[in-house]
């Protein structure tokens, strides 16, 4: 019986063994995993790099042929039993990770006010879900193991098998990164993941994961990647800007709905509005995977012809890519309250109804950047408290040393910054609002001084 | 966690400063169990539970130039230890977190635990999350690390975990 191919970009063929993976292809082709196809992967950052269209099902596809290729590798250099038995669990949690995601994937998480991760396991634990059947038709207990494997906070199996999937350096990460260098046509993101997989190794009574020193460099380069592509990819300006955009129509939306104002809202969207709280238990499974990226998109070309000015102009905005600028506040009055810029909000408010701008909040969006995107791996400094989960470690004279303590020189892209904020405004205050900033941070300096 | 409550939490250590990441690690998770806001992500580690945002303030608290952090590899026999600036201590003195207070005497007495019923409390209070009940909770933690039910420290362990988990500490 011949292989079931998939052409893919990244590997060129990923091919799934009818015999012995018959039921993963049966998990491909239910219904929750072919909606991922209408997911964009990097939401709407096709809005800055037009090639950004790849899916959430490629990616989903790519991880499991990674979790395929680590999975070989582990049966081959340690027990073949052991990998045996969680291969199905395995397999099935890469291809499932993602399958609670909401139209364009992170972005549009806090306007609907859910988590994906959620979701994911409450779509694989519905016994009427088709991929609920399809895991159980191969074993009663394996709807339940992959669910815990997606689960952050269950503990229920071995540390490694969730480290292959969700750590320092996991199969997601290995795809994502490299697809979406490649769809953006970024450039940045390239490094060896075939050495990565083929070498990593098992450590301490075989529930962690280490790799040999030898590898040092391609880990090195991994870390850069993720840097990179972070930089420049999914922090870009513009791509910020236009999701803060997509969430201040949802909260105006929301407010004019709270204050009993009719909003026009479609069918299906209307249906997840009237859930109390947005979670599994009390909306159904079939009425969250029910809102698609279409539904957004035709909720907001009904909002570019409502009668709430702001509403209406940013949605217009959005569809005709007519964003706001990014300006950066004044440094915060107080050290320990990072969100507090003093004067800064009211006097960009001012500066916003001056230029006729009657709702300023709706024009006057800050952004936060935690940290820890602005450096994406960040190792924890303490060996007790390190394993895999957050820290990529390599053998050394038969111990684990952190890939930031055997290579220093990692340590000005490892350390962790501090979280950043930016406004988004509109182009013609710009230049007005870079201004103030100016002005506040010099009367900031003089009264410090 | 934001600076603020991390920096009102090192205050309550004194000029000793907080001893040791694993402890930091410990502490918030107990408080947040006890019902303060701090809002961190934990998940099951070796040393029980971790939370990535913990260590994540903390090092960029260090990075800004707002906590001192002494101690730490290379050698491992001295744990990291942390303490605010003085100009921290100035920037605490203008704004209060209110919530924050309310623990405070809970926060102290946590900083001042042993580190093994920290841990093995702390790991117990995890397990108990997941299923309610105490004896198997106790059970799980200790299988997990490895240690015996019955030995003294592991009962003064339980203690703390339920003492927390009513919200009677």
């Amino acid at each position: 019986m011949s292989d079931k191919v998939f052409r893919d970009p990244l590997y060129n063929y990923i091919a799934f063994d009818r015999q012995r993976d018959g039921w993963l292809i049966d998990l491909v082709n239910c219904p929750e995993v072919q909606r991922l196809r209408r997911i964009h992967q990097l939401g709407v950052s096709n809005f800055t790099y037009p090639g950004a269209d790849h899916t959430r099902f490629a990616h989903s596809l790519g991880v499991t042929h990674l979790m395929k290729l680590v999975l070989e590798h582990l049966e081959r250099v340690s027990d073949v039993e052991k990998i045996k038995n969680a291969r199905q669990a395995l397999l099935a949690t890469a291809l499932l990770h993602d399958v609670g995601h909401g139209p364009f994937s992170h972005l549009f998480e806090p306007c609907l006010g859910i988590k994906h991760e959620k979701w994911s396991i409450a779509v694989i634990r519905e016994e009427s879900s088709h991929v609920h059947k399809v895991l159980k038709g191969q074993s009663a207990y394996l709807p339940n193991h992959v669910a815990d494997l997606i689960d952050s906070n269950n503990a229920s199996h071995p540390a490694w098998q969730r480290a292959l999937m969700s750590s320092a350096l996991d199969v997601d990460r290995l795809d994502y990164l490299r697809r979406d260098s490649l769809f953006t046509g970024a450039g940045y993101g390239h490094f060896d993941f075939h050495r990565l997989l083929t070498t990593v190794e098992f450590y301490g009574g075989e529930t962690d994961l280490v790799w040999p020193a030898k590898s040092a460099l391609a880990i090195e380069e991994y870390i850069f990647a993720r840097y990179y592509m972070y930089q420049n990819v999914y922090l870009h300006k513009t791509t910020r800007g236009f999701e803060q955009l997509l969430q201040a129509m949802w909260r105006r939306a929301n407010q004019l709905r709270r204050d009993g104002k009719a909003i026009d809202a479609n069918p299906v969207l209307e249906q997840f509005w009237k859930a109390d709280k947005p979670e599994p238990g009390t909306l159904s499974i079939e009425d969250y995977l029910r809102v698609e990226e279409y539904t957004v998109q035709e909720q907001i070309q009904r909002w570019t012809r409502h009668s709430d000015k702001p509403l209406a102009d940013c949605a217009r905005r959005f569809l005709e890519r007519d964003g706001l600028a990014m300006v950066e506040p004044p440094p915060p009055v107080n050290p320990l309250k990072t969100d507090d810029f003093g004067e800064w909000e009211p006097e960009l408010h001012k500066l916003l109804r001056a230029n006729g701008y009657e709702e300023p909040a709706m024009y006057c969006l800050a952004d936060k950047i935690d940290g820890k995107y602005l450096r994406p791996y960040i190792e924890e400094k303490d060996p007790q408290n390190q394993s895999a989960v957050n820290t990529i470690r390599v053998m050394v004279d038969g111990k684990p040393l952190a890939i930031g303590q055997y290579l220093p020189r990692l340590a000005a892209v490892i350390a962790k910054p501090e979280d950043k904020y930016c406004y988004y405004v509109p182009k013609e205050i710009r230049v007005e609002a870079k201004q103030l900033s100016q002005r506040l941070r010099e009367f900031m300096t003089k009264t410090n001084t | 966690m934001n600076r603020l409550q991390l920096a009102t939490l090192l205050s309550w250590a004194g000029n000793n400063g907080l001893q040791g990441r694993k402890r930091l690690q410990k502490v918030v998770f107990f408080l947040q169990e006890a019902g303060c806001p701090l809002d961190c992500k934990y998940t099951l580690h070796h040393f029980g539970p971790y939370s990535r945002d913990v260590a994540d303030r903390c090092d960029e608290m260090v990075t800004a130039g707002l906590v001192d952090e002494v101690g730490g590899p290379p050698n491992g026999d001295m744990p990291y230890a942390y303490t605010l600036k003085p100009k921290t201590y100035a920037a605490l003195e203008r704004t209060a977190d209110a919530e924050m207070q309310r623990f405070h005497e809970l926060g102290t007495r946590l900083i001042n635990e042993s580190i093994w019923s920290l841990e093995l409390g702390s790991t117990i209070l995890f397990f108990h999350r997941e299923n309610a009940n105490w004896n198997l909770a106790l059970t799980r933690a200790c299988e997990f690390k490895k240690v015996s039910i019955d030995a003294q420290p592991s009962q003064k362990a339980l203690s703390l975990a339920q003492q927390i988990s009513a919200g009677n500490p």
